[in-house]
C-alpha cells in the first residue's frame, strides 16, 4: 500500500476510535553504500525502507507504537497497542502535542555541491581513493575500510491538533581509514568527506591527509603518568562534546543525570566560553526547520560568556519547569531531548598560538572508549586517548596509548584558551581547538 | 513468513546477474519495552518490525540491498536492483529449498503474553523499591525491562531454508546514591533466552538491595592511582577484557582484510599456557545464544585458544571465501538492514585452578577491578581501552580501600600474554556488542584472572 493512503486510513481509523489527541510520524529513507577492497568494489548496498509511529494521548500521558510494515491488517493493532501504552503509564506530569500555526523558518542543509557530485563516478572516487592512499607512502599496511554513503529521507508530522509538517534531506559522506607499521608498531588514522567543498572531490588529496595523520603517529614515546596541560584538537574536542552534552538536557537533569538543574544564571563555565545549539545554521550537518515534535526550530545560546542561559526543553519539559519550549523535542513517546548543530563557539586564537601559549603539554587527537568511562551522575570521566607532547610551543613526537581523566563539571571551569579553528564532526558537534588547565594522564 | 516460491523467484532474480550465491534473510519482530522511575510507569513503548535483506556475491564481493515494503512486486524489484550491482558471466545455478533440520533449543517457559503490561511494570516498581528502601542515602532507582521475539528466515542458492523463533528478554536496575554535593550510581542486570521465567528463582530483593550497596559504597571511593600494575579483574562481565582485547581480532571479518594483530598467528602461542577460551552459542538460553546463525549455518561450540596456542577464528561465510576457511555459524546482524558478519555469541575464558582468594592474596600491590565496565579495541593496533565500575587498591595481598574512575589500557596479545592466574569461578553476564553489522546481544564471561604489569588511568 502506498505510503500516503496508509497514513489516511490510519488517521481515519484513528478519528473513528475516538481518540481525543493522536499524532502520525512517517519517514521514508533510500540510501546507497559502497566499500572498496584490495582493488575492488567489495560492497554494494541498497536500502528502500519506510517507518511509521502512532502515538495517542490519553489523559496527561502519550503513548505509542512503532510499525515497520505498512499494510492495512496492522492498523487495528497499531491503534490498540499505542492506547495500551499510553493508558499504562502515570506520570504526573502532562506531555503534549504540538498544534500552534506558527510560521517555519526557511533553512539551508548541508548538502553535496550538487554540480560536482552529480557527476561523480562514485566507484571511481573509491578505487582511486584507495590506490592513492597506498601510493602515497610504503609504511601504509593496509586500507582497512573506504567507503562512500549517500541518502535521502523525507519525514512528515501530522496530528489531530492540525500539525501536518514535512521536511527532506539529502547527504553524502565518504571515509578511509588505514593502518600504517613501522618497527613493528602499528598505527591507523581516518578521514572523511562530505562532498560539500571543492577539495572533497579530489581522492588523492583525502588519501595524503589520512597517510599523513597517521604516519605522525608512528615512532611513540612514553610519558610518565601525571598531570598535564591540555590541548584538544578541535574535532576532538567536538567528539567530547558530543559524550557530554546530555548535562544541557532537561531530562537530564530531572533524571539526575546532571547537576546543571539549579544552575541557570550561573558561571558554570569559563570567561569566553559560549556554547549553542543551532538548529538554523547555515550548511550545518543537522540543520532543519522543526524538531521532533514539529516544534518550529530556534537558536539556543546554552552558556554565554561562561554563564548558563538556558536548558534543552521538549513540550513536555518545558511545561514542567515553566519555560519556553526550545525546539528540541524527539516526538513519539519519547521523554528525552534531542540536539542539532551542538557546538563550542569559536575563540579568536588561530592553533599555532594556543600551543605556543601552552608552552609545554600534551596535544589530543582521539577520545576513545567514550561510550563506557562517562559517569553521567557525578560528572566523572576517564577515557583512553591518543595524542602528542607538546614542547616549546610545538607539537612534538607521538605518544603510546593514553588515559585522560577528570571531571566535566571541573572541565567547563578549566577552559583557558579557545581557537578560531571551529570544525564539525560529522555527528553535528563542533568545537575549535582549546586549551585547559592540567589533568590527570596516565600513559602506556 | 514468505512463500517457497516467492522465494526461490526473489533468489533467482538475484542471480541473473552473474552472481555465485544469492540469500534473503526475513525477520519478522516483536519488542516490548518498559521504563519505571521513582515509582511510577515512565513510558511504555513496543514496535513491529518486518522487512528482507537480499544478499549476493560475486566471488568475494557483495551487493546487499533491504527494504520494508514487502508485497511481491518490491521484493523482485529489490533483487533486481541488487543485482544491477554485479556484472559477471550468468552461471548455471540451480537449487533446491531444503528445510535445515535445527535441535530447537533455548524454548521459553513461559510466553511474554501471560502477563499483562501493567502486572510486569508493578513488578518492576516492586523491585525499584527494594532498592529505594535500602538506605536513605538511594535517592534514585529506576528499572528497564524489554523483551522481544524475533522470527527470521534464511534461505539462500545453496538451497538452505532455516525458519527460527528467538525470544529474549532482559531486565536492568539502577540506584543512585547522594551524601552532600556527591551522586554515584550503580547497575546491574540479567537477562536471557527467557520468558517470564526470567524473573523466578531469583532473590530480587537481594539482587535489588546489592546494586544499591554498590551505589552507597561507591561514594566513599577515593580516586584511583595512575600507572602500571597488577590488576586482579573479576568474573563474569570481566569478560568484557577477553572480548575486547581478544574477540574482535578473531573474528574473520578482520582476520581476512589483515586487520588484525592475530593475523597468521594459527597454531602459535598468543596467551599465556593457563587461559584457554571459547565461543559458545549454544549454551542453553544465554543471552547470546542462537540456534542458526544470521545466514543459515548452524551455531556450534568453538574452541578459540587452548593453552595460550590459537585454535580458530570466528568464520562467516563471505570471510571464509576470502580466507579458505569454512563458515562456523559466527555471522550475525543486528536485524534485516544490515549485512551480516562473523560476530561473537558467548565468549568466554574457562576456568582455571586458583580461587580468587588466592589470586588476591598472591598479589602484593595492586587493582582488583571486581566490576567492568564497557570498553572498545582498535583491532588494527590491537589497543583496547576499558572502564571498571567497582575497584578496589590490594596492599599486600589483602583489599584495602575502594578506589574509582580507573580505565585499563594496553593491546590485546600483550595483556594476553601477561595473564598469569586464572580462577575457578567462571560466570557469564550479559552485554551489547556493536560493530559493522549493528549491535547484538552477546554474552562475555570468565573466572577471575590476574593480567601483570597493565596500565591504570585514575584522577591521580
Amino acid at each position: 500500500m502506498q505510503a500516503q493512503e496508509f497514513i489516511e486510513k490510519l488517521y481515519q481509523a484513528s478519528q473513528a476510535q475516538d481518540i481525543n489527541q493522536f499524532q502520525i510520524d512517517y519517514s521514508q529513507s533510500e540510501n546507497l553504500s559502497l566499500k572498496v577492497m584490495d582493488g575492488k568494489i567489495e560492497k554494494r548496498s541498497f536500502k528502500n525502507t519506510q517507518h511509521l509511529n502512532l502515538s495517542v494521548k490519553e489523559g496527561k500521558n502519550i503513548g505509542s507504537f512503532d510499525c515497520g510494515e505498512l499494510e492495512e491488517k496492522n492498523i487495528p493493532l497499531i491503534i490498540k497497542e499505542a492506547k495500551e501504552n499510553a493508558s499504562l503509564l502515570n506520570n504526573e506530569e502532562e506531555n503534549f502535542f504540538f498544534g500552534e500555526k506558527r510560521e517555519y523558518p526557511l533553512v539551508k542543509r548541508n548538502t553535496p555541491i550538487k554540480d560536482l557530485y552529480e557527476v561523480l563516478d562514485k566507484e571511481q572516487f573509491l578505487l582511486d581513493l584507495e590506490k592513492a592512499a597506498y601510493a602515497q607512502d610504503q609504511k601504509v599496511k593496509k586500507v582497512i575500510s573506504c567507503f562512500l554513503n549517500e541518502g535521502k529521507y523525507q519525514n512528515s508530522i501530522r496530528n489531530s491538533l492540525g500539525l501536518n509538517v514535512s521536511e527532506e534531506a539529502a547527504w553524502a559522506f565518504a571515509g578511509i581509514f588505514l593502518s600504517v607499521e613501522e618497527n613493528g608498531v602499528i598505527k591507523t588514522a581516518s578521514e572523511y568527506v562530505k562532498f560539500d567543498k571543492k577539495e572533497d572531490f579530489n581522492p588523492k588529496h583525502m588519501a595524503q591527509k589520512a597517510v599523513e595523520k597517521a604516519l605522525k603517529k608512528l615512532n611513540p614515546i612514553s610519558v610518565p603518568s601525571e598531570k598535564y596541560k591540555i590541548v584538544f584538537e578541535n574535532e576532538c574536542f567536538a567528539d567530547f562534546l558530543d559524550v557530554m552534552k546530555n548535562l544541557f538536557s532537561a531530562y537530564a537533569v530531572e533524571e539526575k543525570s546532571s547537576k546543571l538543574g539549579d544552575k541557570l544564571g550561573q558561571k558554570i563555565a569559563a570567561e569566553g566560553v559560549n556554547l549553542v545549539d543551532n538548529p538554523l545554521l547555515d550548511n550545518g550537518y543537522r540543520t532543519r526547520a522543526f524538531d521532533g515534535e514539529g516544534y518550529p526550530s530556534q537558536t539556543n545560546t546554552i552558556i554565554k560568556n561562561g554563564v548558563l542561559q538556558t536548558l534543552l526543553h521538549n513540550l513536555r519539559t518545558a511545561h514542567k519547569f515553566g519555560v519556553k519550549p526550545t525546539g528540541n523535542g524527539i516526538g513519539g513517546d519519547e521523554r528525552g531531548v534531542t540536539y542539532s548543530n551542538f557546538y563550542l563557539d569559536a575563540g579568536s586564537l588561530s592553533q599555532a598560538d594556543i600551543l605556543q601559549q601552552t608552552g609545554e603539554g600534551i596535544y589530543i587527537t582521539d577520545l576513545t572508549g567514550t561510550h563506557a568511562g562517562y559517569s553521567y551522575v557525578s560528572g566523572d570521566f576517564s577515557f583512553g586517548a591518543e595524542g602528542f607532547l607538546i614542547k616549546n610551543g610545538k607539537i612534538d613526537k607521538a605518544l603510546n596509548q593514553l588515559t585522560i581523566t577528570g571531571n566535566v563539571y571541573q572541565l567547563w571551569q578549566d577552559i583557558e584558551l579557545i581557537g578560531n579553528d571551529l570544525k564539525f564532526t560529522p555527528d553535528g558537534c563542533g568545537a575549535p581547538s582549546v586549551a585547559v588547565k592540567p589533568m590527570q594522564i596516565a600513559c602506556n | 513468513m514468505l512463500d517457497k516460491n516467492l522465494v526461490a523467484e526473489i533468489l533467482t532474480e538475484a542471480l541473473s546477474t552473474g552472481g555465485n550465491y544469492a540469500e534473503i534473510f526475513v525477520e519478522n519482530s516483536f519488542a516490548d519495552g518498559l521504563f519505571t522511575s521513582e515509582g511510577k510507569i515512565k513510558s511504555s513503548t513496543s514496535g513491529l518490525s518486518y522487512g528482507a535483506g537480499i544478499r549476493i556475491f560475486n566471488g568475494t564481493n557483495f551487493v546487499y540491498a533491504y527494504t520494508n515494503l514487502m508485497d511481491r512486486e518490491n521484493l523482485l524489484k529489490t533483487a533486481q536492483k541488487a543485482a544491477m550491482g554485479i556484472k559477471a558471466n550468468k552461471e548455471d545455478i540451480t537449487f533446491d529449498l531444503r528445510n535445515l533440520e535445527l535441535e530447537k533449543k533455548h524454548q521459553i517457559q513461559k510466553p511474554f503474553d501471560n502477563k499483562s503490561k501493567k502486572e510486569k511494570a508493578d513488578l518492576m516498581l516492586k523491585i525499584s523499591e527494594y532498592a529505594l528502601n535500602a538506605s536513605s542515602l538511594i535517592c534514585k532507582t529506576d528499572a528497564r525491562y524489554i523483551e522481544k521475539t524475533r522470527h527470521t528466515l534464511i534461505a539462500n542458492s545453496l538451497g538452505i531454508w532455516a525458519e527460527d523463533t528467538i525470544s529474549r528478554s532482559r531486565f536492568t536496575l539502577n540506584s543512585i546514591a547522594q551524601k552532600d554535593n556527591v551522586i554515584e550510581k550503580a547497575m546491574d542486570n540479567f537477562g536471557g533466552l527467557y520468558g517470564l521465567e526470567l524473573f523466578d528463582g531469583r532473590n530480587l530483593q537481594e539482587f535489588a538491595e546489592n546494586v544499591s550497596a554498590d551505589a552507597i559504597s561507591q561514594l566513599s571511593a577515593e580516586l584511583c592511582p595512575s600507572g602500571k600494575m597488577d590488576v586482579v579483574i573479576g568474573n563474569g562481565f570481566g569478560g568484557v577484557i577477553f572480548h575486547e582485547a581478544c574477540g574482535h581480532g578473531l573474528e574473520a571479518e578482520a582476520i581476512a582484510k589483515n586487520a588484525s594483530v592475530f593475523c597468521g598467528k594459527m597454531g602459535q602461542q598468543v596467551a599465556s599456557p593457563c587461559v584457554t577460551a571459547y565461543d559458545d552459542a549454544t549454551i542453553d538460553n544465554a543471552w547470546g545464544s542462537i540456534n542458526v546463525d544470521d545466514e543459515g549455518v548452524k551455531t556450534q561450540k568453538k574452541l578459540l585458544i587452548e593453552n595460550g596456542i590459537l585454535k580458530n577464528y570466528m568464520v562467516d561465510r563471505l570471510n571464509g571465501l576470502r580466507m579458505g576457511m569454512e563458515p562456523n555459524g559466527c555471522s550475525r546482524r543486528q536485524d534485516y538492514t544490515y549485512a551480516p558478519t562473523s560476530r561473537m555469541s558467548n565468549t568466554f575464558i574457562a576456568d582455571g585452578k586458583s580461587t580468587q582468594d588466592e589470586i588476591i592474596s598472591g598479589t602484593s600491590k595492586g587493582i582488583f577491578a571486581e566490576k567492568m565496565g564497557g570498553g572498545s579495541v582498535n583491532t588494527a593496533t590491537g589497543e583496547f581501552n576499558f572502564s571498571v565500575d567497582r575497584a578496589f587498591l590490594i596492599e599486600n595481598g589483602k583489599i584495602t580501600k575502594q578506589v574509582k574512575g580507573a580505565k585499563l589500557i594496553g593491546s590485546g596479545i600483550e595483556v594476553l600474554q601477561n595473564i598469569d592466574m586464572v580462577g575457578n569461578n567462571m560466570t557469564l553476564a550479559c552485554g551489547m556488542c556493536g560493530a559493522s553489522s549493528g549491535r547484538i546481544p552477546t554474552t562475555v564471561g570468565q573466572p577471575a584472572i590476574r593480567v601483570k604489569n597493565i596500565t591504570v588511568g585514575g584522577q591521580k
